[in-house]
């Protein structure tokens, strides 16, 4: 009898825990600090709960006829599932005035062999070369498709000096390579076009939340014709109020200057608004941009005003990203060139339900 | 009166046949429709913490744990497709106009819920109704979604519900198809004519008839499980069987003696017929402890149990004698077996009595090693519950059990809800806001202390979103809730947040239902907090509360079994070692099934020739069960075996002349009517249900064991040893110990 009360003690019953006060963790948040950052290294995925490759470009046919893309891949990871992974690409037919998006979700991340990394997304592919700024992507839908060679012609460009900066919900790591070189094949309305022409990349990626309205940014990614690279971010903080300006600005010549706020006289200055009429969302639509240190004084026009993102698949945020033109000064001499410009937070989001009840 | 009854029988034997003739016609359209009133599952109660934390889950956090899980793919459309999310959106479209269903998810709501690499596509339904009602609500889900193009499969808690009853009573049907003409054969064999053969299948059979229907009648008051059908019939034919074998073969020895009919059915209703009494109240007592557990599906089992005991005994006491009595003679008609076999000269059993009288240390230390060493794996038990793996891949809702296990890591980890009520929720200014400061540093003080625990691997909640935010992060984070854009934190911020609740997720690597996983929900729940209560729910925390039920009580019911069977034996034997060692050897029977458990279905030894896959738990009410079921049988046997060595004690006053008669003359029998119940229990082994063959197996073992080593070798061989201490009562005992009076 004992020997199966023994028994049934050893087996069925779970040792009982003795009660644990939950201790306090009220101490200051944890201050993250940066890391070097080894472009050969940082380049492929990281472990953190937001990441981004990001690339736009101004295409052209051998016959002239000019197409402005983006392409973006976004990983989200929560520490516990596999990362989610979305894609979305825009194209911008400027003949037809014609913006087209299209867009991707998988889970996970599938690795390749010596180096490069093939990320599949559902039926697309988004490769990073072996050598640091090379890149390939192939995206389509029913109406476009988009695969695109690109091989970098400049040294990186590391934001904020170190390739990191803090904001107000985490802090990002961040570099460019502002000039890409692309050739590939481009389908839109039937049609196939060979195409080359100029591309920027973007890579992120840390511990941050990207908010909505009215938290938001405006972001330029400007190639000037006389080989200058300039990036400008706007941000507005958590109560819509613009918080911080900065950029980097490459010369021709391959040196690069950090650009704040306040020291460097950055403004940004809207000409115009749209109305979406998809999300009713308010968008500026061109820009003055000066920035006082480096001499930049530059109007931007968008090609389209409907250049709007509306990130369909899965539900996810809204934003217009768009091809402009570029005119302007740079230390008094008049200078031309392409831009992409991206606008975060102009549409009002979806309510916490049960907050509205 | 027991006299009385006999002479009753005997006298109006036509009225008593009659008389069942007409209660077995009034009972069988109960007996087939008592299924129809029998509820699926009932392995909680009420008042388990887990179950308080459902409904508070349910009920502050608008949550629910149960979900009607769709598989949808198609071989060449990519998920995210237009048509494909079309596709979907029509399937689904109106579902949740259903007031049984709260939410519908899609991998739009959560892109991790859609596989690319197999255009698969998972969506859950979350129901707002209990497992018990889901199963007929599955079905009126089932008629409504129509996949269109897409394929689709229906898995989740209902579906894997009801095909698990529907599965288990299938193997049991294809048992009884396999067993029966099987049993039959040995019934032949054991009574070696037709007619003799033929009355235990109709007491047996009478007797589960009955005690089903009483099932049904009760079913009607109070919730009986289904899964006390499958018991109850396997235990009523058992015990029927063992019944009306041991009452007919005494009835053919007196017979044979050359005693008249009337008198062979009294000597037979006075020794078999008290001797399957005292049986019958020895199984009565194992079965009725489960009544005592808070749980339906025991509580049912036991209380059928007892119904079809009930039935059987009355039908051995009254069937019997009135049948034997018309029979008379007849009941050696159509001989099948010729006549020497019945004479004990011939058995097998002179010679091993014999054998074992000689050199009983020679039988008793090898044998008592070999029990033993059957019995030492189920030291290493672990009691769980076990998952869809349990179903053939034949059905639906284990085929899409495995795609979501294979394609989406479904199950293979835990997931333990753990909801945070604030202390003030009672004070609706101060529950009125999750998000601020003071109850985000109470959340993230849970949040955290709950990653610490041993066997957490994660937590998700709205305080666990980035490792390396602090509360003062959380703060800003939360200043405008609906502007973050980051799905899955949208998601947890819609889903897991109300004023005054906070839920966390709290993620572990363990398996769902395994020991180590409900060590961790007892981790969870020690966690005290001055400035809330913690809410544990969950599958491994409703395994953890109906284990703790079921083990916590089981030491106690097994001692009152064991204590109580002892003094009812000490009463019919009147001696003090004799029921101590058929108590023990009892035991020994058990843990040795026990042991060849955790061997075949926990270790997975002989997976392939049985066809399962190894279970690494041994499903927790298993144990329960066989405990109850074999304890009645093998006490069934041991009672057999010892009422004839007592009489021929009482008869000669010598012990060994005694034992190996005893042996002689019950060897037969209870070898027979333990082949049949092993022929019975073995054939289970052909289920499709894993639980199902593990019911049959350990019965199976349990009983070979028990007429084979223990009842054949070791409980001689004890009593040789024992000699006249076989006997012994002390001078009081005797005095308060009130006599069982014999028929003489």
């Amino acid at each position: 009898m004992s020997l199966l009360i023994c028994l049934v003690l050893l087996t069925g019953c779970v040792n009982i825990s003795e009660t644990r006060p939950v201790p306090s963790d009220a101490v200051a948040d944890p201050t993250p600090l940066p890391r070097e950052v080894v472009i050969a290294v940082d380049q492929y995925p990281h472990g953190s709960r937001l990441e981004w490759w990001y690339h736009n470009g101004h295409l052209s046919t051998e016959l002239g006829r000019e197409f402005g893309f983006h392409f973006v891949v976004f990983k989200a990871q929560d520490g516990i599932n596999e990362p989610n992974v979305v894609a979305q690409l825009g194209i911008l037919d400027v003949d037809s005035s014609t913006h087209y998006e299209a867009s991707r979700a998988d889970t996970g991340l599938l690795f390749s062999d010596a180096g490069v990394l093939d990320i599949g997304i559902a039926d697309w592919l988004y490769t990073i070369g072996d050598n640091p700024g090379d890149h390939e992507f192939s995206a389509k839908n029913d109406t476009v498709s988009l695969s695109l060679d690109l091989t970098t012609s400049t040294a990186p460009m590391l934001h904020n000096e170190i390739g990191w900066m803090p904001t107000e919900v985490g802090s990002t790591y961040y570099y460019s390579w502002p000039r890409q070189i692309a050739n590939g094949e481009l389908v839109v309305g039937g049609e196939s076009f060979e195409v080359s022409g100029t591309a920027w990349f973007d890579h992120q990626w840390g511990e941050f939340f990207v908010l909505g309205k009215p938290s938001g940014w405006q972001w330029f990614a400007i190639q000037l014709d006389n080989g200058g690279s300039l990036m400008v971010t706007e941000v507005r903080g958590i109560t819509g109020d613009v918080i911080d300006a900065y950029g980097t600005y490459m010369a021709p010549d391959g040196v690069v200057t950090h650009l704040s706020y306040g020291a460097d006289s950055i403004d940004v200055k809207a000409l115009d608004n749209w109305v979406s009429p998809s999300t009713g969302g308010v968008y500026p639509s061109g820009w003055e941009l000066t920035v006082g240190s480096i001499g930049i004084n530059l109007v931007l026009t968008p090609l389209l005003l409907n250049q709007e993102v509306l990130g369909s698949l899965p539900k996810a945020s809204t934003y217009w990203e768009g091809k402009v033109n570029v005119e302007g000064q740079l230390k008094g001499e008049n200078v031309f060139g392409d831009a992409y410009v991206e606008l975060s937070g102009y549409v009002d989001p979806d309510p916490v339900i049960w907050r509205e009840q | 009166m027991f006299n009385a009854l006999g002479i009753f029988v005997i006298r109006r034997k036509y009225a008593v046949v009659i008389a069942w003739f007409v209660i077995i016609l009034v009972a069988a359209p109960f007996f087939t429709q008592a299924a129809n009133f029998l509820k699926p599952g009932g392995f909680s109660n009420e008042s388990f913490p887990s179950v308080q934390a459902r409904k508070v889950l349910q009920e502050r956090l608008e949550l629910t744990t149960l979900t009607v899980d769709f598989v949808f793919s198609h071989p060449d459309w990519s998920v995210f497709e237009p048509r494909f999310t079309g596709a979907i959106s029509s399937a689904i479209s109106g579902l949740t106009e259903f007031e049984e269903i709260d939410s519908v998810l899609t991998h739009l709501d959560d892109p991790s819920r859609a596989s690319a690499l197999s255009n698969t596509v998972h969506v859950s339904a979350g129901l707002t109704i209990e497992l018990e009602e889901s199963v007929e609500f599955l079905e009126t889900v089932t008629e409504y979604v129509d996949p269109g193009p897409l394929t689709m499969i229906i898995t989740g808690g209902p579906a894997l519900y009801r095909d698990i009853s529907l599965a288990s009573e299938r193997d049991l049907r294809r048992g009884e198809i396999v067993a029966f003409p099987i049993a039959t054969i040995a019934l032949l064999i054991v009574f070696g004519t037709l007619v003799a053969a033929f009355l235990p299948a109709a007491v047996g059979g009478g007797g589960v008839l009955v005690g089903v229907a009483l099932v049904f009648f009760m079913s009607q008051g109070i919730d009986m499980s289904v899964f006390a059908l499958n018991i109850v019939s396997l235990l009523g034919i058992g015990i029927g069987i063992d019944y009306s074998l041991f009452y007919t073969s005494r009835f053919q020895e007196e017979l044979r003696s050359g005693k008249s009919v009337e008198a062979s059915v009294l000597a037979a209703h006075s020794e078999a017929g008290q001797a399957i009494l005292f049986s019958a109240v020895t199984s009565l007592i194992g079965l009725l402890s489960l009544v005592m557990f808070d749980v339906m599906m025991l509580r049912s089992v036991g209380i059928g149990a007892v119904a079809v005991i009930l039935a059987a005994l009355v039908a051995a006491l009254t069937l019997m004698p009135a049948l034997l009595s018309i029979l008379g003679d007849r009941v050696n008609r159509f001989r099948v077996r010729p006549g020497w076999a019945l004479n004990s000269k011939f058995s097998v059993w002179v010679p091993l009595s014999n054998w074992v009288m000689r050199r009983p240390w020679f039988v008793l230390i090898p044998t008592s090693i070999i029990l033993v060493m059957l019995a030492v794996p189920a030291l290493s038990m672990r009691l769980g519950t076990v998952d869809a793996t349990i179903l053939p891949d034949s059905l639906e809702s284990r085929q899409g059990y495995d795609v979501l296990r294979d394609e989406f890591g479904f199950a293979l980890k835990t997931v333990i809800p753990v909801v945070y009520i604030f202390a003030e929720e009672d004070d609706l200014f101060l529950m009125s806001d999750p998000f601020t400061r003071e109850n985000i540093q109470r959340a993230f003080d849970v949040g955290h202390a709950l990653e610490r625990l041993d066997g957490v691997s994660g937590v998700s909640s709205i305080v666990n979103l980035d490792r390396t935010f602090g509360p003062n992060q959380y703060e800003v984070l939360y200043r405008h809730p609906e502007s973050i854009t980051d799905v899955a934190a949208k998601r947890i911020i819609e889903d897991s947040v109300r004023p005054g609740a906070i839920l966390f997720l709290v993620h572990s690597d363990l398996h769902p239902f395994w020991p180590e996983t409900r060590q961790l929900v007892t981790d969870i729940r020690a966690l005290t907090s001055s400035d809330g209560e913690l809410y544990v729910s969950g599958g491994a925390s409703e395994i953890t509360d109906i284990i703790n039920t079921l083990y916590g009580k089981f030491p106690v019911i097994v001692a009152v079994v064991l204590v109580v069977t002892y003094v009812s034996l000490l009463l019919l034997f009147r001696s003090v070692l004799l029921p101590l060692k058929a108590v023990i050897l009892n035991v020994l029977s058990i843990l040795a099934s026990y042991g060849a458990l955790v061997f075949v279905f926990q270790e997975g030894n002989f997976s392939g020739l049985l066809n399962f896959q190894a279970m690494g738990v041994i499903e927790a009410t298993l144990p329960i069960l066989l405990f109850a079921i074999i304890f009645g049988l093998s006490m069934d046997y041991e009672i057999f075996l010892l009422s004839r060595v007592s009489e021929a004690y009482r008869r000669t006053g010598e012990n060994e002349a005694s034992v190996a008669e005893g042996l002689q003359r019950s060897g037969l029998i209870i070898t027979g009517a333990a082949s049949i119940l092993i022929i019975v229990a073995a054939s289970f082994v052909l289920a499709d249900v894993v639980v199902v063959k593990a019911i049959g197996l350990g019965l199976a073992i349990a009983v070979f064991v028990d007429v084979t080593l223990v009842r054949a070798l070791i409980a001689p061989a004890i009593m040789r040893i024992a000699g006249p201490w076989n006997w012994w009562l002390p001078d009081w005992l005797d005095r308060i110990l009130p006599k069982v009076k014999r028929v003489e």
